[in-house]
């Protein structure tokens, strides 16, 4: 071990108590996640299990399941893996016992506070996004209780050197609020209400730059840390290789902050972002499986172990469920493969290969290892453990098989066309519906396992816990009188990161500014290389010494990580955000919504629509024999939030307007049965009840009317004039085909809306605009 | 203003242009990683394995 020159010896006492903590919390919200999970899982494959009641809809629970499982699963199992790691990597307690505590009551009531909102149908209606307003400045605020400190605790350190395992949790740390706080930008209309200051295409890229970034950020990095801490422990022996671990590291915060327009293949999306997000996806396969070989090659020597040990049997399926699902990722983003694996089952099953698989067993392997150190007790059963992970394993097979043959026969049925691709094969979208219904009865089934395993788990932990005495890990350190410090200055007005500056500046100026000046940002791109190859040469300095250095300090690592993720963003954000706004569209753009419709579109958010349904039809050939001519940008211009969607369980809506009469529609949401045999979408009796909310109006025209989107109506009696009169029109529409019902139901709202789904209008560009492809 | 993003082809650039900054910065982060001293390295690599005061071995 090495030490500071001179120091003086201590004993300290590490805070294992939040550690504790974090891991009860891990295993308790788990087996909620889950068992949410499994009854969502029930609902597709039974309808009847939506119960009729609004609170316990799949498109209510989908949002808690998937919010649960990542902040509250996921994220506890981070904090315990990180609370526990860094005090022994920092040889140093955690900095403020108090900051601790705040992070772990804090992130508890925020989960609280997610668990009663979301089914209660207050959402912002962003997947992974969808908890309201107020919640997301506290989930900010407690993160940044947690980054002050994680820091805090890093700059205290006793060990010099920081573990690669620890760069991974700074990446996190760093990303995740910036993520975070740019995807959640909203403007209130109430305390339970806002509308995101984006809208359409622009929307649509910042949530999917912070969805795939949270898959890549929160339910990875963080993990990959932790297995480069955990893994060595449970073998005994250090990993690999650790110059491997360096390069897998660098290269995959390098690639992974660029991949997010994947998710929005053959969509409106402008093609550049497109091609982007696929080439950055392939090259993820690369560092994703140097992490993987180096995990699994840690065991070298140790295999043998595997037999009798259940820590070192999750982990080693978790890592090899990780180089899974990080092979199927890049494939999928391969936009052929993504033709056909998009909107199907086959994307819910690559999640749950990674979630269950990944997180889920390395979450296993970790508690397992923790529970007997943290209590001082031999684990109660082993074999126990080795049930739970021989459920698990099973369980996540029977899913995962399950959701690709599902996904692939969707894929090929939505697709399949004859008479020389004029005709859809399978024109009735139900036909793909009811022939995968049994899959989805295997995929309840192989969930239900997994959760038979966790609630195993628990049991297991409970009873080493139970009655023991806790105890807090201790670690004779030397405290170095002095550390060598950068000094901010230093970080920053060195020659390594000027040169890269300039390169970055060069580079987006090439490819952003009129053809003289990128003319011109060529030239400097070659002068910045050779100036910094001269530099080099004559100065005689070593770059890697500033770079050594920079290691042992956290503030200028963590600023330069910040600058560098950042500048992924930028990039790809800043072009569209300028350009693709509804003054600048070209071809058509969408008709604004009045007063009622807007009502019904909220209702439709509410609701959790988009769960099932997309509003983006792609340009592919079935997709427009099925859905009508493929959307083009300017047709969800106006939408806050966008509601493109991400998956079809059912069809998709955006062309949905007119389609049916307003009757159908009526029935349609009372039963879907009575219109669409074979449906399993749940019956929504609550909308024939309750009235629309018209006051709610004024303020939220108001918020909408700041974020550009034209409405004629302002006052309340202009916007309940507009409301009823339309309203009275549908009523009256609804009466002459045999139904009564009294105006101001939300149901009128709701229909009002998706008859107005694909209504545009041409439009001719203003002579100065410049021109935008609609591609 | 975004003329090569959005008007010109220049996507079909990219591919050779990602993969060439991915190689660079894989290049140099493999020369630096295998350039580092075996004596650091090693070190590094049995941070994670130090013990606490009471062992862990008699948890296992």
């Amino acid at each position: 071990m090495s030490t500071a020159a001179s120091g003086t010896k201590t004993i300290i006492e590490f805070d294992d108590k939040v550690v504790r903590q974090f891991l009860v919390a891990t295993m308790v919200w788990g087996i909620v996640g889950m068992l949410v999970g499994v009854i969502i899982a029930t609902q597709l494959a039974v309808w009847q299990a939506n119960f009729n009641t609004s609170f316990l809809t799949f498109g209510r629970l989908r949002p808690l399941h998937t919010n649960a499982v990542i902040f509250a699963f996921v994220g506890n199992m981070v904090f315990t893996g990180v609370y526990y790691s860094l005090q022994r990597l920092c040889k140093v307690r955690m900095a403020s016992d108090f900051l601790s505590k705040l992070h772990f009551w804090g992130w508890q009531l925020i989960i609280v506070a997610a668990a009663i909102t979301l089914p209660l149908g207050l959402t912002r209606g962003k997947e992974y996004a969808e908890l309201i307003w107020p919640i997301n400045i506290a989930v900010a605020l407690i993160w940044v209780v947690f980054a002050v400190n994680f820091f805090w605790t890093i700059a205290k350190r006793n060990e010099p050197t920081l573990y690669v395992g620890i760069w991974f949790y700074i990446a996190t740390v760093i990303t995740v609020a910036m993520l975070y706080i740019v995807n959640h930008l909203s403007i209130p209309t109430s305390w339970t209400h806002s509308y995101p200051i984006f809208g359409g295409v622009q929307d649509a890229l910042v949530q999917w730059w912070y969805g795939h970034n949270a898959v890549a950020f929160f339910l990875t990095t963080p993990i990959l840390g932790i297995m480069y801490y955990f893994l060595p422990k449970a073998a005994g022996r250090p990993v690999y290789s650790y110059r491997l671990s360096i390069v897998h590291f660098w290269s995959l915060v390098f690639l992974y902050i660029w991949a997010g327009p994947h998710h929005l293949l053959n969509t409106a999306l402008p093609v550049w972002l497109q091609s982007l997000g696929m080439l950055f996806s392939l090259m993820l396969w690369a560092p994703s499986w140097a992490g993987m070989l180096n995990g699994l090659l840690t065991l070298r020597g140790a295999w043998h172990k595997l037999r009798t040990d259940p820590v070192l049997k999750f982990f080693a399926a978790a890592v090899t469920f990780y180089g899974m699902a990080t092979f199927e990722g890049p494939l999928m983003s391969i936009k052929s493969v993504n033709a056909l694996s998009h909107y199907s089952d086959w994307t819910v099953g690559h999640v749950h290969s990674g979630a269950l698989g990944w997180n889920g067993f390395m979450t296993a392997g970790m508690v397992y290892w923790l529970a007997p150190r943290l209590w001082n007790r031999k684990l109660h059963s082993t074999q126990l453990a080795n049930m739970h992970f021989w459920l698990g394993l099973v369980g996540i097979l029977l899913y995962v098989a399950a959701m690709w043959m599902s996904g692939i026969t969707q894929g090929l049925m939505l697709s399949a066309t004859r008479e020389s691709g004029s005709i859809l094969a399978y024109p009735n979208f139900l036909d793909a519906v009811t022939s995968t219904m049994f899959l989805h009865h295997i995929r309840a089934g192989g969930g239900l396992l997994y959760l038979a395993g966790f609630i195993l788990c628990g049991y297991n932990l409970w009873k080493t816990a139970w009655g023991a005495e806790t105890v807090n890990g201790t670690m004779e350190v030397f405290v170095a009188e002095k550390r060598h410090a950068m000094g901010l200055g230093r970080g920053f007005l060195n020659a390594p990161v000027l040169y890269s500056l300039a390169l970055v500046a060069f580079s987006i100026g090439w490819a952003a500014l009129p053809a003289t000046w990128g003319g011109l940002c060529i030239v400097g791109i070659l002068a910045t290389v050779m100036g910094a190859v001269t530099h080099k040469e004559f100065s005689g300095t070593a770059w890697s010494d500033w770079y050594e250095e920079l290691l042992a300090n956290s503030l200028q690592f963590s600023l330069l990580t910040a600058l560098a993720v950042a500048t992924g963003g930028i990039v790809q954000i800043v072009p569209t955000v300028i350009m693709q706004k509804a003054g600048n569209m070209e071809g058509v753009r969408q008709i604004p919504y009045t007063p009622l419709e807007l009502a019904g579109r909220d209702i439709y958010v509410r609701e959790g629509c988009y769960n099932c349904h997309s509003q983006m039809i792609r340009t592919l050939v079935g997709d427009v024999l099925r859905y009508g001519d493929y959307s083009k940008l300017g047709e969800s211009i106006y939408d806050h939030p966008y509601q493109w969607g991400s998956k079809r369980t059912g069809p998709d809506l955006a062309r949905l307007g007119s389609k049916y009469p307003n009757v159908w529609h009526y029935n349609h949401m009372l039963d879907p049965r009575n219109v669409s045999i074979g449906s399993t979408m749940p019956n929504y009796p609550w909308l024939f009840r309750d009235k629309t909310g018209v006051e709610a109006l004024v303020s939220k025209i108001a918020v909408q009317k700041k974020l550009g989107v034209p409405f004629r109506e302002t006052t309340l009696s202009e916007i309940q004039e507009s409301c009823a009169k339309q309203a009275g029109v549908i009523a009256a529409d609804l009466k002459t085909a045999g139904v009564e019902t009294p105006p101001d139901r939300e149901i009128v709202a709701l229909i009002a809306y998706l008859q107005k789904l694909g209504r545009s209008e041409p439009v001719k560009p203003a002579p100065s605009a410049p021109p935008v492809v609609q591609r | 203003m975004f003329r090569r993003l959005l008007v010109t082809d220049l996507m079909n650039d990219f591919a050779l242009i990602t993969f060439a900054i991915f190689f660079l910065i894989f290049i140099f982060t493999a020369i630096w990683a295998l350039s580092l001293p075996k004596k650091r390295v090693n070190h590094m690599a049995n941070l994670p394995l130090e013990s606490d005061q009471d062992n862990d071995e008699h948890h296992a």
